[in-house]
């Protein structure tokens, strides 16, 4: 049963899949210029070599054949080279990976540790005064930009109180130690978080307020269980199940927070090689990180679903 | 019905006017328009023109809120981000709008094959970071706020189909949508009158959703550089130069006016949707 519910999973997620890659390649289809400007615009190379050229590329082919044609090398890990660099943007994509990732997983973990317990005790004073205030609080969250939350953290801490360095990831290019790289991940981890603590915060709190008003919570308060230990054993599991889904869906809106997150911070992760290239019309390594990032968000929601079908017994895919 | 409507509305109007944070949210937008509307006639505002006299000026004198590196006025380009960012947040969500409810009422109402299309292209805008998606588009169509306002407004269908579509499932199941049918009244008639105004809660709460997404989009986009182009004002791209050290720890009057409208604005927004959503809710009435 379990395994069925998998692999219509999968199933869905190729056609995102498709389609994701096939918005990229039209989108940048229509960008002005192409490969061969460079040669077009030197007059000692033949028309007859362009043509050639041209047809060696693919580029004579109708736009669907070359969409699949760079699909297949697309899943035999080519991406291209750069415009800029002339490097395989594999390799690029690849070296920026880890710095990625750090900074992700340490935000993501962080927005957990916070909303969760928040969103509990939200939800058992709900009403009161300290509801309102952490229901404001988690608003103000949401409403902050990330790059204005960068640049008052820069202020604070960096500026006014010379605590914490204001970018990068390590003091000195030779040296990686690991202290000073956790020094420099504090603040971007915060800034990623952010956002993410707001909304989750709020689900949290409305997913434990309708646990708690379910018949089997009343029972187990008529039985005479102590309000603590209800909270504890009948409710906290059951609130938690849809804060997986709830997490899944807001990987997209993480990814685009990093972007912006590392490019403040000058973070050397994919999200600043992603705004380098656009900056620098490099197209191959746009589509390259665009059609990375379509595939490790498409897991993650997979891992997700994957999970909430774990915890939650009553899933049966139809 | 008639009577039926006027109640309904009353009710809801008397839950917003309730819910202090709601009335207090809409009261700044609505001042809020009224100044970025009036103010540059009424004070001459110029934000352009630069004060060559008055580089770097800090706040107070001739330049209310201080200058910027090219001696701009930092007031001036604060009320006209103001419209910049409204206006780019206003003019998208209408196109979001205008796509997401066709289209999520056509999956509602005609289900099957193109209930399928619809969501199954939702679900693929949704999977994908939308941030992402537009920083490409723009990069193809050059940025300004024109390309800015379409790629916002063209990729937030989704969350008006989804909402629209749900809500449309709903009042399906109504047995006034089965007589309508039953006495010929024809498939836009039906929508236009039984179906769409049966559907104007989640409009309403979709379009606070996405006019505060909207406006931090384009802040974040016009931050990057890849917005709205400088010498137009906008809030995010007045918060660009807070990327320089020099500016951020010295001239916090640059950074400092911007990036607090940015956070007001969409607080406001968020506030007047939450009162919204309570007294819209029919669960509650």
């Amino acid at each position: 049963m379990k395994s069925k519910y998998f692999l219509r999973r999968l199933l869905v997620a190729i056609p995102t899949f498709l389609g994701i890659t096939l918005l990229a390649f039209l989108v940048l289809n229509m960008a002005p210029g192409s490969p061969l400007d460079a040669m077009l615009a030197d007059p000692r190379i033949a028309a007859e070599e362009l043509a050639r050229r041209r047809a060696a590329m693919g580029l004579d082919k109708p736009v669907l054949v070359q969409y699949f044609n760079w699909l297949g090398q697309l899943l035999r890990g080519n991406f291209g080279f750069s415009y800029s660099t002339q490097r395989p943007v594999t390799a690029m994509i690849l070296e920026r990976l880890p710095a990625t990732v750090a900074l992700s997983a340490s935000a993501l973990a962080l927005a957990l540790i916070v909303s969760i317990p928040l969103g509990i005790y939200a939800a058992e004073h709900a009403g009161s005064g300290r509801d309102y205030v952490s229901g404001g609080i988690s608003l103000l969250m949401m409403a902050t930009p990330n790059f204005f939350a960068a640049l008052i953290l820069i202020y604070l801490f960096s500026i006014a109180l010379g605590l914490l360095p204001s970018g990068g990831m390590y003091s000195s290019s030779s040296v990686h130690t690991l202290p000073d790289l956790l020094r420099h991940m504090i603040l971007p981890t915060l800034v990623l978080s952010f956002q993410q603590i707001g909304g989750l915060t709020r689900h949290m709190r409305s997913s434990m307020l309708e646990v708690m008003s379910q018949d089997y919570v009343r029972t187990a308060r008529a039985k005479g269980l102590p309000w603590r230990k209800v909270i504890d054993r009948h409710c906290l599991r059951n609130a938690l199940t849809p804060i997986v889904t709830v997490v899944g869906m807001s990987i997209p809106s993480f990814v685009g927070g990093a972007v912006i997150t590392e490019q403040v911070f000058g973070w050397p992760g994919v999200g600043t090689l992603m705004v380098t290239a656009i900056n620098a019309r490099d197209y191959p390594v746009i589509m390259g990180v665009t059609v990375f990032i379509a595939v490790a968000v498409l897991l993650a929601n997979l891992l997700t679903d994957m999970a909430y079908g774990l915890i939650d017994p009553r899933i049966s895919y139809q | 019905m008639k009577k039926r409507d006027e109640s309904y509305f009353a009710v809801v109007r008397q839950k917003l006017f309730s819910h202090k944070a709601a009335v207090v949210g809409m009261a700044l937008l609505i001042l809020e328009v009224i100044l970025v509307v009036i103010l540059p006639p009424l004070m001459k505002l110029d934000p352009i023109t630069s004060d060559y006299g008055a580089v770097n000026a800090v706040p107070g004198g001739a330049h209310l809120l201080g200058t910027d590196a090219i001696g701009r006025d930092i007031f001036a380009r604060l009320v006209f981000g103001g419209r910049t960012s409204l206006l780019v947040g206003l003019l998208s969500t209408l196109i979001s709008c205008a796509l997401g409810v066709p289209l999520g009422v056509a999956a509602g109402y005609c289900r099957g094959r193109v209930e399928t299309a619809v969501m199954r292209a939702a679900d693929i805008f949704m999977s994908f970071p939308s941030i992402v998606m537009i920083l490409v588009l723009v990069s193809v169509l050059g940025p300004s706020v024109w390309s800015v306002t379409l790629v916002i407004g063209v990729l937030g269908w989704t969350q008006f189909a989804r909402l629209i579509y749900a809500s449309v499932l709903s009042v399906m199941q109504e047995e006034y949508i089965a007589s309508a049918r039953a006495v010929g009244t024809r498939t836009l008639g039906t929508i236009l009158r039984y179906v769409l105004p049966n559907a104007v809660a989640p409009i309403l709460i979709a379009l606070t959703l996405h006019l505060a997404e909207a406006i931090l989009t384009e802040s974040s986009l016009s931050f990057l550089g890849l917005g709205v182009q400088p010498p137009q004002a906008s809030w995010g791209n007045m918060l660009h130069d807070a990327q320089s050290l020099t500016v951020l720890s010295r001239r916090p009057w640059i950074w400092l006016p911007p990036g607090i409208a940015i956070l007001a604005t969409v607080l406001s927004i968020n506030f007047l949707g939450d009162g919204l959503r309570d007294a819209l809710d029919p669960k509650q009435m």
